[in-house]
């Protein structure tokens, strides 16, 4: 018997892992910025998920689980690249940018813009609140930081989003409409 | 800027927005903001950045997120529904309107949803938008007719039970107030095994029952006394509140 549940509960893991594949590859992207990395991140995830599934006592704790996994696997290779820099408190800026991508719409290129200048410690609390709806205390599970920490992250994250979209109409709902809703069609 | 704005902090309010902060202290932000143009400003400054960050990443196809379980109602558009109130009486003549329309199809139901613009829609519950990959359904009763209570839970069923064999993330409140309360009171209601079977099947699954229709019904009634609602009830202040701010917060509106 306990031989079937295990089997059962190894294949809802798997499909459930399958199932987070592109939710990971975004946040990934957000970090990253570059497909390619972004899609050797989410592999490598993958892998050392499936090593260690014997290590998740509840399937319903994946999500938190998986990003953390995420966040060790970008932070080993933030730390290939630059041995002593402490990655939360430097700007990350891609070699390539999202224009380079192909990404041509002007809201996403400018908010992805915006993102990519921000401290890689914002960013990562920015995404993972902001994409994943992630709780505070999720995000600081994940990132292995207090809770204050990611509120006055994410509090200075957004201030500088602000700051920075403010000179575009990004933000101009926001700035001019006093009352956004309104009626169109009543049945 | 005003003293009770200066009184609230960016970081409190970016916690009020994300829904991390308990009912007490939103109520007390939600009713500063309200007479506050000043933080209802940077309240709305920080839901666009919100909403800005989510479309700039958006993900390419039907996705499988959990769409935000475990966040209950989400502050930041609690500071939009304050708006939002001003419709209230438009939108209780569209609630009042809207149908359920219970077809051969698995999810032949009409849905309301507010588009991108904050203005109303009518589709097939499975075409209206979904919130990060999840569905998020309000469905409200306000009819005793115990012919539309039993449709409100087959109804119910039926979308937990599609949205289940999809693997799509589904979140489902069942509002009842007016007649509907009937549905939710231990004393009298005529299904209350087939809720206690839905409430243990789906955890996804939660039922209100309006404050403020129960206060009426004590009042109508002459009665001190507050019937017993069933132990899977929770209560809502407001019926009409919650749907509005539901819907503010992408949740589709099915009415019974």
């Amino acid at each position: 018997m306990k031989l079937v549940k295990l089997f059962g509960r190894n294949q809802a893991f798997r499909q459930r892992l399958e199932g987070n594949r592109e939710r990971l590859y975004r946040i990934a992207y957000s970090w990253c910025h570059e497909p390619a990395l972004a899609d050797d991140l989410v592999q490598e995830t993958m892998e050392k998920a499936l090593k260690k599934s014997s290590q998740l006592r509840e399937l319903e704790a994946l999500d938190t689980w998986l990003f953390s996994i995420l966040n060790n696997a970008w932070r080993d290779h933030f730390r290939r690249s630059r041995d002593t820099v402490d990655i939360d408190d430097i700007p990350f800026v891609s070699d390539s940018s999202p224009e380079d991508e192909g990404h041509t719409h002007q809201v996403v290129t400018e908010v992805r813009g915006a993102i990519a200048t921000l401290p890689m410690g914002q960013r990562q609390v920015l995404t993972l609140v902001d994409l994943e709806g992630c709780s505070y205390i999720e995000v600081a599970n994940i990132l292995g930081v207090p809770v204050g920490t990611v509120m006055s992250r994410l509090c200075r994250a957004r201030r500088a989003l602000k700051e920075r979209l403010l000179g575009t109409d990004l933000m101009r709902d926001a700035a001019t409409d006093d009352n956004p809703t309104r009626i169109r069609r009543i049945k | 800027m005003s003293s009770d704005d200066k009184l609230i902090s960016d970081e409190h309010l970016n916690a009020f927005i994300d829904n991390q902060l308990d009912a007490d202290e939103k109520s007390r932000i939600l009713a500063t903001i309200k007479s506050d143009s000043e933080l209802s400003h940077r309240a709305c400054e920080i839901k666009r950045l919100r909403e800005l960050v989510q479309h700039a990443y958006e993900l390419p196809s039907a996705r499988t997120d959990r769409g935000g379980h475990g966040r209950a109602l989400r502050g930041s558009l609690q500071a939009v529904a304050a708006a939002a109130l001003l419709v209230v009486g438009a939108a209780v003549g569209w609630i009042t309107n809207a149908q359920l329309h219970p077809g051969h199809n698995d999810l032949d139901v009409k849905a309301m949803y507010l588009d991108e613009e904050r203005a109303f829609q009518t589709a097939r519950v499975d075409e209206a938008p979904t919130v990060q990959g999840g569905r998020k359904i309000l469905l409200h009763i306000s009819s005793d007719d115990p012919q539309k209570l039993e449709q409100a839970l087959d109804t119910t069923e039926q979308l937990l039970q599609t949205y289940r064999a999809r693997h799509m993330p589904v979140e489902l409140e069942l509002v009842a107030n007016a007649g509907g309360l009937n549905l939710l009171r231990a004393d009298i209601s005529p299904f209350a095994d087939r809720i206690e079977d839905l409430q243990f099947r789906y955890e996804e699954l939660t039922f209100f029952a309006c404050q403020t229709a129960i206060n009426r019904m004590l009042e109508r009634e002459h009665r001190d006394q507050v019937p017993p609602l069933l132990p899977q009830a929770l209560t809502t202040p407001n019926a009409l509140d919650q749907i509005l701010t539901r819907l503010q917060e992408g949740w589709v509106y099915i009415s019974v």
